[in-house]
């Protein structure tokens, strides 16, 4: 064996790289096609990946490297009862000795670890000890017990803990070549542990390969029970432990639930998720997230945003790391024993939701039994529908979402209804449907599109850019897409993309159904809609006006797509006007009119036309006549669909709104004090909404003359008003008598702050 | 520290590829590192001992603070630093070996495996093999550095540069290559 030239290196070194990134199966093939086109080098390369794989094989430069370290100065050292005898190594948390008792009471070795944390404070080190306790009564063959926890004179935390000498489950099982039946009966241990910490409420945390052990017995032991939370303190909320206690050396949170690096509460179900990890490498020998989330960054993305590929496709992959050979099996084997149910129970251990996961170890233990027995299991796999709105949830960036999952949502009712016909050429159609959307959605996977960061919009565009090549053969189905997914574009605001989309879908629509079939005319409302939206109201009522006349025509004065142009047409003509609008109003009282009529005055859908009435009043100066519609509306809402609905809520802040603009100022008090209490019981506290409410009410109190309360209202809600008000604030003549005050004038400078899109 | 402002137009010089700025830089480096390792183990005591990470993020907090703004990225920095922390590990395990017990502090690696743990004429092996490979691929070189004598995982090294964890794996796995090839061929002459 000779060293490299340099010269030679240089060469070599891009193939290698490329050999490298390839799978073992891949790297066979491309060493067959190099080797026809470099045969003087691949006999080199293969040789050299050979030595690769034994030198991973032999931990060659792994493991503990150079041992320059003094240590035999501590050998001998005792701390508390104990006398430490050699270093047994050094992990994420600290260094681990192992030890004996001094008194020779106990004859067993003990392993003791000093933890890598600053000095604690006299709070925390209370807490360390009393934790160490409760920790301590955990008893369990298959969990390594805590025998002490204490401190060093110097204010330094150790546990004293049971010595297990054995390997990493994972490295056990790959070394011992155990099929998927073996592997699944080795966790069934590890669940039993867990099982038992639950049981006295003990939540471990941190599973993961290196905290369960098997010894030559082939014996699990669980070790690190609840530690991680013994090491938060009360300045690091103990969601944070993995994250940033681990690490002066920044451990990467692998194994970490979704809600441990969002700051979510821990429970079992954070435990359940890692057993799910755990079991999904043991089975694939990848981890669930895949095998390079490309930075920390990325990986907490992974963690909270994108599911786990199924078992049985990792397997499979062309990034599989896992051989086959070593679960006593071939890939397709494998594939074949993890689909179904395999699939199915770790799908629903890794859930991001915590609630949708198993709801205890005991039950995926049960699932996992059912499964050994060849019996069914709880579980149940994700149906197509649910599947593909996942795809969405994935990428929950704002807006983009609800257009997004509006675009599925249309498209499977629209499945939904062919499949309900049950006829085959439709069910091809539901099926193309699927394919179409998949397609679409494939670009959120991290391989295929440019990272993770996917928004709505790129998803959109993509459909968008695909609609004309994958559904070329099925005019309506083309038509039908174009209408939805101008109609997701208009969610997102995009309204010009939106424009675009309809008028080729009306064209479509046009062709396969003719002129004044019900898909041209929806199709035709939504355009009218978009081109309002764009600004070109001229444009817009014209085109309105004009459907609304075929409308009437084909379809009726009363039928509910009538209504609605009628009901936009009256919008477009108060916008146009900016002013008095009579027509405006006409035809929507026509429209309520004819609501009452068909729906009945307490529908969702005719309690929206009134409040759209009554701004409509309001607009043109009619304020008694609009605060009284409003309050019809308002009690109707609270009849029909109670106080905590956004309908709800609509209708109390137009009728605030109103009661403040007729100078009504005590009763406006009232209304914006309601709809506070509503917001927060409805939205939550500290959102955008509430903050706007108390900006209202702010308002009245300062009209009130009521200036420090009005002040102090304000300030409570500057950091959580949306930026359109935020930043409209200094200019907003409600305020002007505040204009010079200086604590109006720090918190104009607050409220620019958080509404800049920056600080977002 | 007066006698040190150069830091910053060493990095610079060096990373313009200025061997004398190099030398200059690692004997700066060499000392400064030295004395943090004391200063800390002095502030904790026995029996914790000092990882080679620690020192590392510790040296270039207090660095960076000292030098301020100007301080280079903490990519650069840490692999210069990476290098002489290896200086410092090899140094002490060959005083180790001349039973010296000089040093007074302890730098150990991260890692929980202790089977294999090579010693001072391994270690000064495999350091030259790397001071060979940092001339054909400097990159390579400065994985090894980062990971094997400094402790760092590999998802810490990607995010310092900036690049996929698997490009540092092949990356090592790389170098893993040359030197075992380096270190056998030395073996065998």
């Amino acid at each position: 064996m000779s060293s490299f030239r340099s010269k030679q290196w240089q060469v070599i070194s891009p193939y290698l790289d490329h050999a490298l990134s390839l799978s073992e199966q891949e790297r066979v093939r491309w060493l067959l096609d190099f080797r026809s086109q470099h045969a003087d080098l691949a006999d080199l390369i293969e040789e050299l990946l050979e030595e690769q794989r034994a030198l991973s094989r032999e931990h060659f430069l792994e493991g503990q490297p150079p041992q320059p370290s003094d240590e035999d100065i501590f050998i001998g050292e005792t701390v508390g009862p104990y006398r430490l005898i050699a270093s047994i190594g050094e992990g994420g948390m600290g260094k681990v000795w192992r030890a004996e008792r001094i008194d020779g009471r106990f004859e067993r070795q003990v392993a003791i670890k000093f933890l890598h944390v600053a000095v604690m404070s006299r709070g925390a080190a209370e807490r360390f000890k009393r934790e160490g306790q409760i920790l301590g009564q955990l008893r369990h063959p298959h969990i390594a017990e805590l025998i002490d926890a204490g401190l060093t004179p110097k204010g330094e935390p150790y546990l004293v803990l049971e010595y297990v000498q054995g390997e990493q489950i994972d490295r056990y099982c790959d070394d011992h070549g155990l099929g998927v039946d073996a592997r699944i009966q080795l966790f069934l241990h590890v669940l039993a542990a867990v099982a038992e910490a639950h049981a006295n409420l003990v939540v471990h945390r941190d599973i993961k390969p290196a905290n369960v052990l098997v010894n030559s017995n082939g014996d699990v032991k669980l070790l690190d029970f609840g530690i991680a939370k013994l090491l938060a303190d009360d300045t690091h909320p103990a969601s944070a432990t993995v994250l940033t206690l681990e690490a002066g050396s920044a451990m990467t949170p692998l194994f970490a639930a979704p809600e441990q690096v969002t700051g979510g509460p821990i429970t079992t179900a954070t435990d359940i998720y890692a057993l799910g990890v755990l079991l999904y490498l043991l089975l694939t020998g990848q981890h669930p997230i895949g095998s390079g989330p490309c930075s920390p960054a990325d990986l907490v993305k992974s963690i909270t945003g994108i599911d786990a590929p199924l078992a049985s496709q990792a397997v499979v992959s062309a990034k599989s790391s896992a051989p086959p050979e070593k679960r006593s099996a071939t890939p397709e084997k494998l594939r074949r024993q993890l689909r179904g149910d395999l699939d199915t129970i770790l799908a629903k251990a890794l859930k991001k939701r915590p609630a949708e996961r198993y709801a205890s170890v005991a039950a995926l233990e049960d699932d996992l039994r059912r499964y050994l027995g060849h019996e069914p299991i709880s579980a149940r796999p994700d149906t197509v529908t649910y599947r593909l709105l996942k795809y969405v949830r994935r990428h929950t960036v704002g807006v983009g979402v609800a257009a997004a999952l509006a675009l599925l949502l249309v498209a499977f009712s629209i499945i939904q209804a062919i499949e309900l016909r049950r006829i085959t050429r439709e069910r091809d159609r539901a099926d193309r449907i699927a394919e179409f959307m998949t397609g679409i959605f494939k670009v959120s996977d991290p391989n295929e599109g440019a990272g993770q960061a996917v928004t709505a919009r790129q998803i959109l565009d993509k459909a968008a850019e695909d609609i004309d090549s994958n559904l070329s053969q099925d005019a309506e189905l083309r038509a039908q897409m174009l209408h939805v997914m101008g109609r997701a574009y208009l969610n997102i605001g995009l309204f010009s993309r939106a424009e675009s989309l309809f008028e080729s879908g009306v064209q479509a629509s046009k062709s396969f159904g003719g002129e004044n079939s019900p898909e041209t005319l929806k199709t035709k409302h939504d355009l009218a809609w978009a081109v309002f939206q764009e600004g070109r109201v001229d444009e817009a009522e014209k085109m309105e006006r004009r459907l609304l006349e075929i409308q009437r025509r084909v379809l009726g004065p009363e039928d509910p797509d009538t209504l609605a142009t009628g009901e936009e047409l009256a919008f477009t003509v108060c916008q146009k006007g900016k002013g008095p609008c009579s027509e405006g109003i006409d035809l929507t009282r026509h429209v309520l009119d004819s609501q009452t009529r068909h729906l009945g005055p307490d529908a969702f859908s005719t309690l929206g036309t009134m409040d759209n009435l009554a701004i409509m009043l309001a607009i043109e100066g009619r304020l008694d006549q609009a605060i009284a519609l409003q309050e019809d509306s308002l009690e109707r809402h609270l009849r029909a669909l109670g106080a905590r609905n956004i309908g709800t809520i609509g209708a109390m802040l137009n009728l605030g709104e109103f009661q403040r603009d007729a100078g009504r100022d005590d009763e406006a008090m009232r209304t914006f004090q309601k709809l506070l209490v509503t917001e927060t019981l409805y939205y939550g506290p500290e959102q955008g909404e509430s903050a706007a409410t108390k900006y209202d009410l702010a308002s009245v109190l300062l009209r009130k003359k009521q200036k420090d309360q009005a002040i102090s209202l304000l300030s409570g809600a500057i950091n959580h008003l949306p930026p359109r008000i935020a930043l409209g604030m200094s200019s907003d003549p409600l305020f002007v008598s505040l204009h010079g005050d200086p604590r109006f004038e720090a918190l104009v400078v607050e409220a620019k702050k958080a509404g800049s899109p920056v600080s977002k | 520290m007066g006698s040190e402002p150069g830091l910053v137009a060493l990095i610079e010089a060096a990373d313009r590829g200025s061997k004398p700025a190099a030398d200059a830089l690692f004997s700066a480096l060499y000392r400064e590192l030295r004395r943090i390792a004391k200063k800390e183990l002095a502030r904790h005591g026995a029996p914790v001992s000092l990882s080679a990470t620690t020192l590392l993020h510790q040296a270039y907090i207090e660095m960076a603070g000292r030098e301020g703004t100007s301080f280079p990225d903490r990519n650069r920095f840490m692999g210069y630093a990476a290098r002489v922390i290896r200086g410092l590990i090899i140094d002490h395990a060959r005083s180790r070996c001349a039973q010296k017990r000089g040093g007074q502090f302890e730098i150990t690696s991260l890692g929980a495996e202790i089977e294999h743990m090579p010693d001072a004429r391994q270690l000064t092996r495999i350091s030259e093999a790397l001071e060979e490979l940092a001339k054909v691929e400097p990159s390579l070189a400065e994985v090894v550095d980062l990971k094997f004598f400094s402790g760092l995982s590999f998802a810490e090294i990607a995010a310092m540069r900036d690049v996929c964890e698997r490009t540092v794996q092949r990356q090592w796995e790389k170098a893993r290559i040359y030197l075992h090839r380096s270190i056998q061929a030395d073996l065998e002459t």
